[in-house]
């Protein structure tokens, strides 16, 4: 009991000595001057409750055995029987949703779409592959810029950009994969954050071409077969409710990005689908299991993890090009590390290897900011104690992966 | 007859360490032959040095003819080589047909394209690896586990899950790091069979490092006797077995 005690008393000092920078001070504007208000309550309830759960730590625990068996026990959902019909379902109704929502849910749900695909990109190449990659988010800045400065200087429409964004993030996938997949694990991790910085600093420092932090404004929105979503069309062009006959409203433009969205990330559902059946998906999955049987038996272990770098990137970069088109202004500032974090931390809460999951993951990470926009000043706080209890009660991430097996049937 | 396998000279040293000393020895093809010698011998070394895994120091491996002492594993493989390890390498998470599936990765369409549209010829590769799948679980006896995960079947039952992944490469020449390690006698004496149905019925090749001296003497062709990295000895079993070196090498001087 006493060394409990002492056990409790010195987490609280911690706490104490680690809250009052973050919480205990705070600047505070009085005309022109910043002065330091210090409050010290906020710190002090921090102490009292760590104090206070760390000296019941063992009584919790105890409590929590009989539900940590139960959690064990919770389903991964087995809805194999009926998965045609339920996928369909869901898709119809992700389909009609927006036509009898607000503007501002499906601009989440769009925002959340793209989340999706980052994750689904990044899936594969942590989640299958099994190689840590912290700088994702340089392939979505490469497909981004790639639209908005191909629009910019030559004039060249979304349709025609998103493949080219697609192919040049697959590029740079291609390129950082060449001389880093040597590199196991920690190593590959540290060299792919430092790629990440390097994309982010040179499109902060290339001003005369890329804007530098000012960034590109006035992208072009995509087009549904040449009818623009504005009130007025460019020269020589219709907009769509000219053409439909019907009066302006801004709210087709958000639901044809939120459809469109929604059909890139089914093509990503399908494409990723098939991979994991193929040869290089089981590649895949043996290279992460074991890499020197898998040389032992004729697989080129860089080639097959380059593949999956390549893949990985060229997701990323499809949904730049969507990203850039939905803002119509980028900056270096929506690519930084804290993004490359948010898509692994979506990766890694929905379950390694697990779409569903990754999914689950997405929407979560996304609408729940939206809707505790109260608690904004608490976001991190509380998104580092989501991921420590999900560390502690469920390791293997929300939905865990269940790979399609192949069947030998006789 | 054709010689398949030359080694000369071999030499694999780990800085002042030298593990493997001027090995030579040549194997014709459709011989089993057996690499024995005492622990720390440097048999595991001279097999990773013909496999690919390391790169020599010193000497040169022929296949066929063709230098490989200095291509990397996979590329070996792909010539004809493979082999199985001391502990077992399975991917253990897969299931058995799926770990004879990854093996003949080099024999199925692997093209983006064909696979996410499911041509024909891709149909057909898949088709074919999974008839290959399926009679090689027949000929080492693991049809029944198909569907089961690598890692839940007995441990004799991976040595052979082992061998058999070799097989669907269609190999050369079977390297078999200590087939018989931790197996009963029943099961030993099915690895005797098999062996010899892969070199009569298959027309492979094979090199295998063993302790079991029935099962080395009743099978093997030639021996090759290594003792602190050099070749003390290489002849048939009967000439081994009378080799004074070979018998101090085992129990020690007099």
């Amino acid at each position: 009991m006493k060394q409990q005690f002492s056990d409790a008393f010195i987490a609280a000092l911690l706490t104490g000595l680690l809250t009052i920078p973050i919480i205990g001070t705070q600047l505070v504007t009085e005309g022109i001057t910043l002065t330091l208000a210090w409050d010290g309550w906020k710190v002090m309830t921090a102490m009292a409750i760590v104090f206070v759960v760390r000296l019941l730590t063992p009584q919790i625990s105890q409590a929590m055995q009989g539900v940590k068996k139960a959690s064990s026990k919770l389903p991964s959902i087995n809805f194999a029987e009926h998965q045609t019909i339920l996928i369909t379902i869901v898709i119809v109704f992700a389909f009609i949703w927006p036509f009898f929502s607000s503007r501002g849910a499906i601009d989440i749900a769009t925002l959340t779409l793209i989340y999706i695909m980052l994750g689904l990109g990044l899936n594969i190449v942590v989640g299958f592959a099994g190689l840590l990659d912290l700088g994702y988010v340089a392939f979505y800045a490469v497909g981004a810029y790639t639209y908005a400065l191909l629009s910019q200087y030559y004039g060249l429409s979304f349709w025609v950009c998103l493949p080219i964004s697609g192919l040049l993030a697959a590029i740079f996938g291609f390129l950082l994969g060449f001389p880093v997949l040597r590199l196991r694990g920690d190593y590959l991790a540290i060299v792919t954050l430092g790629f990440g910085e390097i994309i982010r600093l040179v499109l902060n420092n290339w001003d005369s071409l890329t804007g530098g932090p000012d960034g590109i404004t006035s992208i072009p929105k995509p087009t549904l077969f040449g009818l623009e979503f504005s009130r007025r069309a460019q020269e020589g062009n219709v907009p769509f409710h000219e053409f439909m006959g019907i009066d302006y409203s801004g709210t087709y433009k958000v639901i044809f990005l939120y459809i469109l969205a929604l059909i890139l990330v089914l093509i990503t559902l399908y494409v990723i689908n098939r991979l994991v059946r193929m040869p290089v998906g089981r590649a895949w999955e043996a290279l992460r299991e074991n890499e020197i049987a898998c040389r032992s038996l004729g697989l080129n272990p860089t080639i097959i993890k380059l593949s999956a770098f390549t893949l990985g990137a060229t997701f990323a970069g499809f949904a730049g090009a969507f990203f850039a088109a939905r803002q119509g202004f980028i900056n270096p500032e929506s690519f930084t590390f804290i993004e490359s974090a948010i898509i692994l931390a979506i990766v890694v809460l929905g379950g390694m290897g697990s779409q569903l999951g990754v999914i689950l993951a997405a929407i979560a990470m996304t609408v729940l900011p939206e809707l505790a926009r109260e608690f904004d000043q608490y976001r991190m706080l509380i998104f580092g104690l989501v991921m420590i209890l999900m560390m502690i009660w469920r390791p293997q991430g929300l939905l865990p992966a269940h790979r399609p097996k192949i069947e030998l049937r006789s | 007859m054709k010689i398949l396998l030359h080694v000369e000279n071999l030499g694999m040293r780990f800085g002042g360490l030298v593990a493997v000393d001027d090995v030579s020895f040549t194997m014709h093809a459709h011989q089993i032959m057996a690499v024995i010698g005492p622990n720390g011998a440097g048999k595991t070394t001279a097999f990773n040095c013909i496999s690919g895994f390391y790169t020599p120091t010193q000497g040169r491996v022929e296949l066929s003819g063709k230098c490989i002492s200095d291509l990397p594993g996979h590329d070996i493989a792909r010539l004809g080589l493979v082999r199985t390890f001391q502990n077992i390498r399975l991917f253990n998470n897969m299931t058995v047909t799926e770990n004879l599936l990854v093996a003949q990765h080099c024999n199925v369409n692997t093209g983006l394209l064909a696979g996410l549209f499911k041509t024909p010829d891709f149909r057909k590769k898949e088709k074919q690896a999974m008839e290959k799948t399926a009679y090689w679980l027949e000929q080492v006896g693991l049809l029944e586990f198909a569907n089961r995960q690598a890692d839940t079947l007995a441990y004799g039952q991976q040595r052979r899950l082992e061998i058999a992944r070799c097989m669907v490469t269609s190999p050369k020449l079977l390297l078999l790091d200590e087939p018989a390690a931790g197996l009963n006698p029943n099961e030993t004496a099915d690895l005797d069979q098999l062996i010899m149905r892969l070199r009569d019925d298959h027309g492979v090749s094979i090199l295998l490092i063993e302790h079991d001296m029935s099962l080395v003497m009743g099978i093997s062709d030639k021996i090759v006797v290594l003792d602190q990295g050099c070749n003390i000895a290489s002849g048939t079993p009967a000439e081994i077995r009378e080799n004074p070196d070979v018998i101090r090498a085992y129990l020690g001087e007099e």
